[in-house]
């Protein structure tokens, strides 16, 4: 380690969802959103540009949105929806929880009830490293 | 008698929010960014960037607590376990045992605040 001030928390990591069967391992943590009394899966995607929010937690938060939509194109098609600002807290086991605020594309059609946390106004404003071989997922601010 | 010259749509300059959205479109969000501060020095008035402003922000910090995270992957094994029993159904599991489960959300939650579980459990639709 550099120093103990890198990051202020740390949380296992697992490599598959129940909401997606995929061929290869990715890494998902956990997050809680707003004042929502639970903890949700999220996949941490690097290449993403944009966070995406889980269908079903657009209705559970109540988020309204207006203004003009614009196309996403993400792996699971192109989709057209709404950039919206939520908070969002990194999960700790370990330290202390993250809390945040990003930016999530939401979308009518949006297919999957998982939400991916990508990098534009979410990834991009905190330190985070892994740690594979123990399954950790650290985090802190910048 | 002559007819006023009709202006179509495409003659007008793209405004600025349409060159945010073609950026964004393109994955360019630094491109976005760029539009986005240039209306902002220039002092533009035009509805719907004070939205764009807020969502093209980096992410703030709100603040710290301590820690009370449980192992994601207790939870998981739990529904690779198990999830096939209760398809259809909104399962909260916590520390990798079943916790409540429902026809719909809002009865999952109702559940959850009757039981008031001092942690947060894991909450998921089995497909």
């Amino acid at each position: 380690m550099l120093g103990d001030h890198f990051v202020q928390g740390r949380a296992k990591f697992n490599d598959h969802s129940p909401e997606l069967i995929e061929p290869t391992a990715k890494v998902y943590v956990n997050v809680r959103f707003a004042d929502l009394r639970e903890t949700y899966v999220a996949q941490l995607d690097t290449g993403a540009a944009w966070s995406v929010l889980a269908s079903s937690l657009v209705k559970k938060l109540g988020l309204s949105y207006g203004g003009r939509s614009f196309k996403l194109s993400t792996r699971f098609g192109v989709h057209s929806g709404h950039l919206v600002r939520i908070p969002i807290t990194f999960v700790a086991q370990e330290g202390i929880h993250l809390d945040t605020d990003g930016t999530f594309f939401v979308s009518n059609d949006w297919p999957l009830d998982l939400t991916f946390l990508g990098y534009s106004g979410l990834l991009d404003s905190i330190r985070f490293a892994l740690d594979p071989q123990a399954n950790h997922f650290y985090f802190g601010s910048s | 008698m002559p007819h006023a010259a009709r202006i179509t749509q495409t003659d007008a300059p793209p405004t600025y929010e349409d060159r945010i959205r073609e950026r964004l479109e393109r994955d360019d969000v630094k491109g976005a960014r760029r539009i986005l501060a240039e209306a902002l020095q220039e002092g533009s008035t035009e509805l719907g960037l004070a939205h764009w402003a807020e969502v093209l922000a980096p992410a703030k910090i709100l603040g710290f607590r301590p820690a009370d995270g449980t192992d994601i992957r207790d939870d998981i094994r739990w529904f690779d376990e198990h999830g096939r029993d209760y398809r259809g159904q909104w399962v909260a599991v916590l520390r990798g045992a079943l916790l409540a489960h429902a026809d719909s959300y809002e009865a999952l939650r109702a559940r959850l605040d009757e039981i008031a579980p001092t942690e947060y459990p894991l909450v998921h639709h089995v497909k």
